[in-house]
């Protein structure tokens, strides 16, 4: 019998304190697919926030420490598309100069499309969706259709994809703490967006993101979800 | 007050206000259908447009010192007089200089961004010349006595009926609804002035090395008008406006017209050689080209930032910048806004004043995916931010804050011994900071995933 | 010398081996291509939707009589024509247009008087299918202010002065002698849209724009 593949968890800061559920969810949505799931219970961070504030040496110290875990692991699924961008993408501007050996993670989403396990995904979710893109898995890793591939495969959801380019909740890291007047703003615009085409679901591939809107939701006391793309699946696959 | 007190006050006004929000997002919305139009209508392949305009640049910017040469040789033998300016001031000073040697007393002037970086205006008020900005929007600001607002629509952030109550106020018109009828007051307002002044000043969109030409983009007909009534003609050019060929119009110049306006030209596009040659029947007598250094080879000696002098000043950055969208131009505090002025405003006019600009953004990257020229403005901006740091503008808390987040990172017992701790600071102990702080500082969960996974195994 | 100071502070700033590029892709495969059985039709169509007008002119009788309908209702002496052989004939020709025209010498005329004109005639040195715009040289079509100063622009060319696209025209002024100190490409009338966004045509240019295009080398009249 062939075993299932192994996949390594990359577990972002915010899932690991703040949102543990969106990482369990993977879990199990990852098991239901047949795979293996190992997590190292060393890792913490990838590094970006040090990282976007222009701490650069404590960066790197964190980064190291991430990349010295990840080592020789084989597959790494992160269902963060900010994280999974720090490591393939920002690493090389960090680390200018030396030579890092960059590990092969991937984003949950683009994981998916990418095994063609897309295929196997079936269940229900009733409402209105739309999709939140985080700036990171759009513009650094270039994802499109691959969240949109995945929630199509879910019936009883009418799916409703925002015309234009996908414009920033201003979570952007301390960003949100630095200028929280203009990332209060920018949250609100977002979700403007979304509530006129009368969505009640907004599915995201970003725990910064998510918390960002769901703050912004509960501001102004509006019945929306926000759910992490694993979380939406979890459910909609009863797992 | 420093520039970034006042920013984040300016800041959190703008961000508060919901009609600032519809004007300036409605203006923008059009913006961006007209570039979506134009971008089909004049290129096959918009990406690849970039990538060459992009290395034409750069090619350009890496012989910089000899193309300037070049260009300098050859308007000189048309005619023209080519000054170099190493700041704002010395280029004051060659201007004032002009004027008193044509004893000139009232000027025109069209859109010119570079002008408004070395306050050109302010200086020839205050020496008592008469100095009207011909372009509508500038026109607008101008009466409004405000700053422009944006690099290509200066008065973006005006109603139509804001200008019919300031035209009724400064030019003296009844109340109207039309755009067009405010257009043809200020077009009425101002025709005298540009057939009676001595001097037109202009800028330059781009500077030609081997034609020796200066090149100027529009739609209304000011700033031909300004290059073809006066006598005298100054024109004034960052030094970073220099490319290389007259054919690398054919690029540029569609380039700049569709992200700048989604417009496949602009009306009206003038290429000048000189002043007016012997056998033409008119143009201006004189003409100076004044190259401009102002800090521009301070960015030049930096490898890393030197493309941001690539920028064309299509305006298409701040366009897409939701930073701007939310804030307005008038809330950076400086010439250059968006994401460009972010860029170069540190470099400009010094790290320690205006490094918050770097920090007042998401870096969510659609700035770079919409420059014409391919600055990789957000990865910039986090270049900056090291800078700042290395530079200590940053902070002794975040500092602190970084090392103490280091420990915790590094350690998974350190960090689960003081989990606990960290758990009851946020969600108990955070009364301490301002509310919109404070409501984007994440409650911990009561398990963290690690803790789950142990429980599960 | 700020100049040397400048320069110098440019050239150091430089490492010694990043000079050269090895080679600058061609803008081949970037712009539409302007394949067009009728540039005529095109630049039509161009021009048309830039809100400039196009008028068709078979030979030198039917210029005239579109003349006279676009100077109409304004008076005499209200048009003022650039210096040109063929206009000179059609004038020669044409009572109504010479009563309305005015041929003269432009470097004798201050900006006052010229800006008492109701319109400006001109030739042009090429027009651009592609982008429905008309190029005109300070030297030959009349000087700077002609073409920009009267609210009404009539352009009378040839033809054979179409070139398809943009990227020809560039490549075409690098190579013309004698166009002077000043060429203006003109793609449409002026306009603003800096209130509201709303558009306006004739702001401090001509608001409306005329070209007439005929067919005849040399018109007979």
């Amino acid at each position: 019998m062939e075993s299932s593949p192994v996949v390594s968890l990359f577990i972002p800061c915010l899932v690991d304190q703040v949102y543990p559920e969106m990482g369990i969810a993977m879990t199990q949505v990852l098991r239901a697919l047949g795979y293996c799931v190992e997590y190292d219970s060393r890792q913490s961070c990838c590094g970006q926030p040090a990282f976007n504030a222009g701490h650069w040496s404590e960066a790197k110290t964190v980064a190291r420490h991430c990349l010295q875990i990840f080592q020789g692991k084989e597959i790494i699924v992160s269902p963060s598309g900010s994280c999974t961008a720090m490591v393939r993408k920002f690493y090389q501007q960090l680390f200018s100069g030396e030579p890092v050996s960059i590990p092969a993670i991937y984003e949950f989403s683009e994981f998916l499309c990418m095994r063609g396990d897309t295929a196997k995904i079936s269940g229900n979710f009733s409402g209105r969706v739309g999709f939140h893109y985080s700036c990171h898995s759009y513009r650094e890793l270039r994802l499109k259709q691959e969240p949109f591939e995945i929630l199509r495969k879910i019936s009883g959801c009418e799916l409703i994809e925002l015309p234009g380019e996908p414009i920033c909740c201003g979570f952007g890291g301390l960003f949100s703490i630095k200028f929280p007047a203009i990332a209060g703003a920018m949250a609100e615009a977002r979700l403007n967006q979304f509530l006129e085409k009368n969505i009640d679901t907004i599915v995201s591939n970003d725990p910064g993101c998510i918390m960002q809107l769901r703050q912004e939701v509960k501001e102004r006391r509006l019945t929306l979800a926000i759910l992490h793309l694993t979380e939406f699946l979890s459910k909609a696959m009863k797992l | 007050m420093s520039e970034q007190t006042q920013f984040v006050r300016q800041a959190t006004l703008k961000s508060e206000d919901k009609s600032h929000f519809e004007k300036i997002n409605k203006a923008i919305r059009t913006y961006h259908q007209a570039v979506e139009k134009g971008q089909s209508d004049v290129f096959k392949d918009w990406q690849a447009a970039r990538r060459v305009a992009a290395q034409i640049k750069e090619q350009a910017l890496l012989q910089l010192p000899e193309l300037l040469i070049q260009f300098e040789a050859n308007i000189k033998k048309q005619g023209a007089q080519v000054l170099w300016a190493k700041d704002g001031h010395e280029a004051l000073g060659y201007v004032w200089n002009i004027f008193k040697e044509n004893q000139a007393e009232l000027a025109i002037k069209a859109k010119t961004m570079v002008a408004e970086e070395i306050h050109l205006n302010q200086f020839l008020q205050g020496q008592g010349i008469e100095l009207w900005e011909t372009d509508l929007g500038e026109l607008i600001v101008q009466l409004a006595g405000e700053r422009p607002y944006h690099i290509v629509t200066p008065a973006m952030h005006k109603s139509l009926k804001e200008i019919s109550e300031l035209f009724q106020k400064k030019i003296g018109i009844p109340p109207t609804e039309s755009a067009e009828t405010l257009t043809q007051a200020a077009r009425h307002f101002l025709r005298d002035k540009f057939i009676r002044s001595a001097i037109g000043i202009t800028g330059a969109n781009f500077l030609i090395a081997d034609a020796g030409a200066i090149v100027m983009t529009e739609n209304e007909g000011n700033g031909s008008l300004c290059m073809t009534l006066p006598k005298t003609h100054i024109v004034l050019a960052g030094i970073e406006k220099i490319i290389p060929k007259l054919t690398d119009l054919s690029l540029f110049l569609p380039l700049l017209a569709v992200s700048g306006t989604g417009q496949q030209l602009t009306s009206y596009n003038s290429i000048v050689w000189g002043p007016k040659q012997v056998h033409e029947v008119d143009g201006p007598e004189k003409m100076y080209v004044i190259l401009i250094d102002n800090g521009r080879s301070k960015l030049y000696r930096s490898e890393r930032f030197r493309e941001s002098l690539r920028c064309i000043r299509c305006g298409a950055c701040l366009n897409a910048c939701p930073v701007y969208r939310t804030v307005g131009g008038h809330t950076y505090g400086t010439t250059y806004q968006g994401p460009i002025g972010a860029l170069i405003t540190p470099f400009l006019r010094g790290m320690r004043e205006w490094f918050h600009l770097p920090y007042a953004s998401s870096l969510c990257g659609a700035c770079r995916d919409v420059c014409p020229v391919q600055i990789d403005i957000h990865h910039l901006l986090l270049e900056h931010r090291k800078m700042a740091v290395e530079g200590n503008f940053s902070g002794i808390i975040w500092k602190a804050i970084m090392k103490l987040w280091v420990i915790l990172m590094m350690r998974r017992a350190v960090l689960n011994f003081l989990r606990p701790v960290i758990f009851f600071l946020t969600h108990y102990g955070t009364f301490l900071l301002p509310s919109d702080i404070k409501k984007h500082i994440p409650k911990l969960s009561p398990m963290s995933f690690e803790g789950e996974w142990r429980k599960k195994s | 010398m700020s100049r040397d100071v400048i320069l110098q502070s440019l050239r150091s700033s430089r490492s010694e081996n990043k000079h050269v590029f090895t080679s600058i892709p061609s803008t081949e495969n970037i712009f539409n291509s302007v394949e067009s059985e009728d540039p005529a039709l095109l630049f039509q169509q161009k021009l048309t939707a830039l809100k400039g007008e196009y008028l068709f002119a078979q030979n030198g009788n039917e210029l005239s009589k579109l003349l006279e309908n676009l100077t109409e209702g304004e008076g005499d002496h209200q048009f003022l024509v650039q210096p040109s052989a063929l206009l000179s004939k059609i004038l020669y020709h044409s009572l109504t247009l010479q009563k309305r025209l005015v041929q003269v010498r432009l470097d004798a005329m201050d900006h006052q008087e010229m800006e008492r004109y109701r319109g400006g005639i001109t030739h042009c040195e090429l027009l651009v299918a592609q982008t429905g715009s008309v190029v005109l040289s300070s030297s030959r079509q009349g000087g700077r202010r002609l073409s920009i100063l009267p609210p009404l622009h009539i352009v009378v060319a040839e033809k054979k002065q179409i070139v398809n696209s943009f990227e020809e025209v560039m490549q075409r002024l690098e190579k013309k002698k004698d166009l002077g100190s000043y060429v203006r490409i003109i793609s449409g009338p002026s306009r603003t849209a800096d209130i509201e966004k709303n558009l306006v045509l004739g702001a401090h240019g001509p608001k409306r724009l005329v070209v007439i295009l005929s067919e005849t080398n040399q018109f007979e009249v």
